[in-house]
């Protein structure tokens, strides 16, 4: 008897261990669990009980909707920041040098000491309410006689801050600052009008405050990112009720990001470079003639609500998830801006992971840019951006595995798979390494290796420039390839070969 | 019981041996490399290519779109293009553009010869810049009362300027021989892709706001001419020398000056950017002929919604571009061009093209006053 309940243990186990093995969906909801809402109204009642009048029925409904998308509103704390801030308040010198150095001394002394405090810490009835009653204020301002709707009102000029930096009073300073007539100016020429109106402000790419700061401390600096600098525009826009909002991309075909402000109006972004252009002046692709188009596989923005489509609110199961889609309040507004296509892989087997995603190549790596939930053997992903090269992969502790090979989502939404042929060769020649300006030519004296993609980079050798331009022989047909300068440089790209004619990517 | 359990064990068994079986059948299909076999995208809807009859017109543009419509010209005729899109300069756009972006020839003029480190504005300097392909005269301080301009493209990779500046409009100098003033001359190369570049005669620095940098040209008769350093010895004549009829080859006769230094960016070789210029005068004018080697040429048209026409080989017979487009209403962005063109028979494609933003599905500023916007073309009256 004894042996039977061995062998019948033994057969659940092994049918256990398949059950894992196969991975299949578990039916549990795929809810992220804010159960904290219920917390909050009671930590709030009285600012409930402020509004409780019908009268203030919609000021009840913003309240809501303030504390339906409180939980995991968080800002940062330290106090080193606090003594740099202090430096900051009593110096005038915002040399880029200067700040860095700053910091780091202040660091060595005190410590790299960074907090996260939960919004509701800081965030009282009274500051609520002033926040609400101020919002609504702005919301009666209608730019050329547009009003606007209340779910955009929620979501674009209630909330009390644009991202994850400290609570701060704001409104009432930021009316006065930038006072204009309301009833005459149209919103696109309001939205200019303030933008022009900001105090110079150097966007750099060398420095930026470690943490999220808001308004005051932003202005205090005078320096910092172009995410910065948006801040610094979106502030005094959404106190005078204008419904602005921040978008950003990474490059599809080249490295970097950049964020940029956008007004919205009947639904649609109208962008503008903060600080620097006027919405009808800027193009997100374009920006001089000189210079490439960018490409963007994905514009996000950055909302106040949590997206129940983001992945950080789809990943239940805690898989490990790229960090730069681990917020929960960002939105995908790709389809918004630019054609898309929706692409779907079906794998040769079951996938083990919940999740899989596209890479777009950053120079030199690939970075997962976007995401989708794997069912079975397929797994769709949504809105992309087209004439990119994609490669798909997954995430196992932190590092990615690249599944098969790369492909071009081309500008019709074709998708073309670059499958190297190593039974079809050529010889390439390459007379530069990036297509953007003349410092990327092929240099000589400079050593130069070429690779293409088949489970990887493979190498087809290296050499030393000995004229402007380099041959390298037994290229496969139908590749991806990367040409690296090993002396020198950073910018480097991937590019394709057909029909004797490099295309870059 | 005995035999019930060996049954059962023996069951057991075979169960667990396929169980086992299957397992390791199971365990190196999952270690088997993840990859996918099919990519696929949302449906594609896709142009069918009709043949049109004139008039035809492509219109409600959208952004991000790119029409065509193919038709045939029965005999050689005159067509009437209209076009409406957005376009701009660094004039009408300055936050898209920051400065002028076309290949050119720069005139430098210190017409009293005082090469001051300055640049007098409203006084005797000038800088005239000829604007390669776009027939556009700018610069500083400029009159261009009766200065023309003919522009020949022997090759690709060449173009002739011939540039006529009456002594009038110069202002100053009384031409006779002997006179003297300061001057130079100057290539400006936009190649887009290797940046802008700027070679001179003379000026070893940038010389647009210091006429110090000048040589002088003088004013010689017509006998033959000495090369002489920082000078352009410029001849007499007593024809026009870029009538060809009367006077042909006279060009030959005088030596040419070439462009030697490199004062703004990087110039490869000869096939990136080099040339020569000669001089001649008479009592009414001043002569240049410039002569350009440029293997890119280049011309600011930034159009962003535009329309051409392509013949059957796809080679580009007309183009809405920039600098023949006139304001179309609302932004100043919105361009137009209403002209009328000459036609051979053969087949044709009108194509249409929009960028990321500003067209009528989703207007970023003042639309156009016509509620067209597109391309259309007819037969001429």
């Amino acid at each position: 008897m004894k042996v039977v309940k061995l062998y019948f243990f033994l057969i659940i186990v092994i049918m256990g261990l398949f059950m894992f093995s196969c991975n299949k969906p578990v039916g549990k909801s795929n809810k992220l669990q804010i159960d904290n809402t219920a917390y909050y109204k009671k930590k709030y009642n009285l600012t409930y009980v402020h509004y409780k009048s019908p009268k203030h029925s919609l000021k009840l409904k913003a309240l809501d909707f303030i504390i339906k998308n409180l939980p995991y509103q968080y800002h940062y704390s330290s106090s080193t920041l606090a003594k740099y801030d202090s430096v900051l308040l009593a110096n005038q010198n915002r040399e880029e040098d200067y700040l860095k150095n700053t910091l780091d001394s202040l660091t060595i002394i005190y410590g790299s000491n960074i907090n996260l405090v939960s919004d509701d810490r800081r965030i009282t009835n009274a500051y609520l309410i002033n926040n609400i009653d101020a919002a609504f204020k702005s919301w009666e301002y209608k730019w050329g006689g547009t009003k606007l709707s209340f779910t955009d009102f929620c979501e674009y000029i209630l909330p009390y801050k644009l991202e994850n930096e400290k609570p701060e009073y704001w409104r009432d300073i930021l009316i006065n600052q930038f006072q204009i007539d309301t009833t005459s100016v149209s919103l696109f020429n309001a939205s200019d009008s303030i933008n022009k109106k900001i105090k110079p402000f150097t966007v750099t790419m060398s420095y930026d405050y470690p943490i999220d700061i808001g308004y005051k401390l932003i202005n205090l600096l005078g320096t910092g990112s172009c995410a910065s600098s948006t801040k610094l525009v979106a502030y005094p826009m959404r106190a005078l009720g204008i419904p602005v909002v921040i978008d950003y991309a990474f490059w599809g075909n080249r490295s970097l990001k950049h964020f940029w402000n956008a007004v919205i109006y009947k639904n649609k972004p109208y962008p503008f470079d903060a600080l620097e252009s006027k919405i009808g002046f800027y193009k997100i692709q374009f920006t001089s003639i000189d210079k490439i188009k960018r490409k963007p596989p994905k514009i996000y923005r950055k909302m106040f609500s949590v997206q129940q489509n983001s992945l950080a609110y789809q990943n239940l199961t805690k898989e490990v998830i790229p960090n730069n889609l681990t917020n929960l309040r960002v939105k995908d507004v790709t389809a918004e801006y630019i054609p898309v296509s929706n692409v779907s892989l079906t794998y040769n087997t079951s996938c083990k992971n919940k999740f899989s995603y596209l890479c777009t190549f950053n120079n030199h790596d690939w970075i997962p840019i976007w995401w989708g939930k794997n069912i079975n053997d397929k797994v769709e992903f949504k809105n992309m951006g087209r004439d990119m090269v994609y490669l798909p992969c997954l995430l196992a502790n932190s590092t990615a595995t690249y599944i098969g090979n790369p492909f071009i989502l081309n500008v019709l939404g074709e998708t073309v798979e670059l499958k190297a042929n190593l039974n079809l060769t050529t010889t390439i020649p390459i007379n530069k390494k990036y297509p953007d300006d003349l410092s990327n030519e092929i240099e000589i004296g400079d050593e130069y290796e070429l690779l293409y993609w088949q489970d990887g980079w493979q190498s087809l050798g290296k050499q030393i420039a000995a004229k402007k331009t380099i041959y390298f022989k037994n290229a496969p047909d139908n590749a991806l390839f990367w040409i690296r300068d090993l002396t020198k440089g950073k910018q480097e790209r991937i590019f394709t070969y057909k029909n004797n004619k490099v295309q870059w990517w | 019981m005995v035999v019930k359990y060996k049954k059962v064990i023996a069951l057991g068994s075979i169960v667990l041996f396929l169980l086992i079986l299957t397992g390791v059948a199971f365990f190196f299909h999952n270690n088997k490399k993840l990859t996918y076999l099919t990519i696929s995208t949302s449906p594609i809807l896709k142009n069918t290519t009709l043949k049109y009859i004139l008039p035809i017109s492509i219109k409600d543009t959208c952004n991000f779109s790119e029409q065509t419509r193919d038709f045939t010209i029965q005999k050689d005729t005159s067509i009437t293009i209209f076009a409406i899109g957005e376009g701009a300069s660094s004039a009408t756009s300055p936050y898209l553009l920051k400065s002028y972006n076309s290949d050119a020839v720069e005139v430098f003029f210190d017409l009293k010869n005082q090469k001051k480190q300055s640049f007098d504005l409203n006084a005797d300097d000038r800088l005239y810049r000829f604007l390669w392909k776009l027939s556009i005269i700018d610069g500083r301080y400029i009159d261009t009362n009766g200065v023309k301009i003919i522009e020949e493209n022997p090759t690709k990779e060449t173009y002739t300027m011939k540039i006529i500046f009456p002594w009038k409009t110069l202002g100053y100098v009384n031409p006779k021989k002997g006179t003297k003033i300061g001057f130079d001359v100057a290539l400006v190369d936009c190649n887009s892709k290797n940046g802008k570049s700027l070679i001179s005669w003379h000026s070893k620095k940038e010389s647009w706001n210091n006429t110090s940098y000048f040589g002088s040209l003088v004013l010689k008769d017509s006998k033959k001419i000495k090369i002489i350093d920082s000078v352009v010895s410029c001849a007499y004549t007593s024809k026009n020398p870029f009538n060809q009829k009367i006077s042909p080859n006279i060009w030959s006769k005088y030596p040419s000056y070439k462009f030697k230094y490199v004062n703004l960016g990087t110039v490869k070789d000869t096939s990136d950017l080099s040339g020569n210029f000669k001089t001649l005068w008479d009592k009414q004018n001043l002569y240049l002929l410039v002569n350009v080697r440029d293997d890119v040429k280049e011309y600011e048209n930034t159009m962003f919604d535009y329309g051409w026409i392509e013949d059957s080989k796809g080679k580009i017979i007309w183009q809405m571009i920039m600098p023949q487009t006139t304001h179309a209403g609302g932004a100043l962005k919105n361009r137009q061009v209403n002209t009328t063109i000459k036609i051979k028979k053969g087949k044709y494609v009108l194509k249409y093209k929009t960028d990321e933003s500003h067209s009528p599905a989703q207007w970023d500023d003042a639309p156009p006053i016509s509620s067209f916007y597109g391309i259309k073309i007819k037969y001429a009256q």
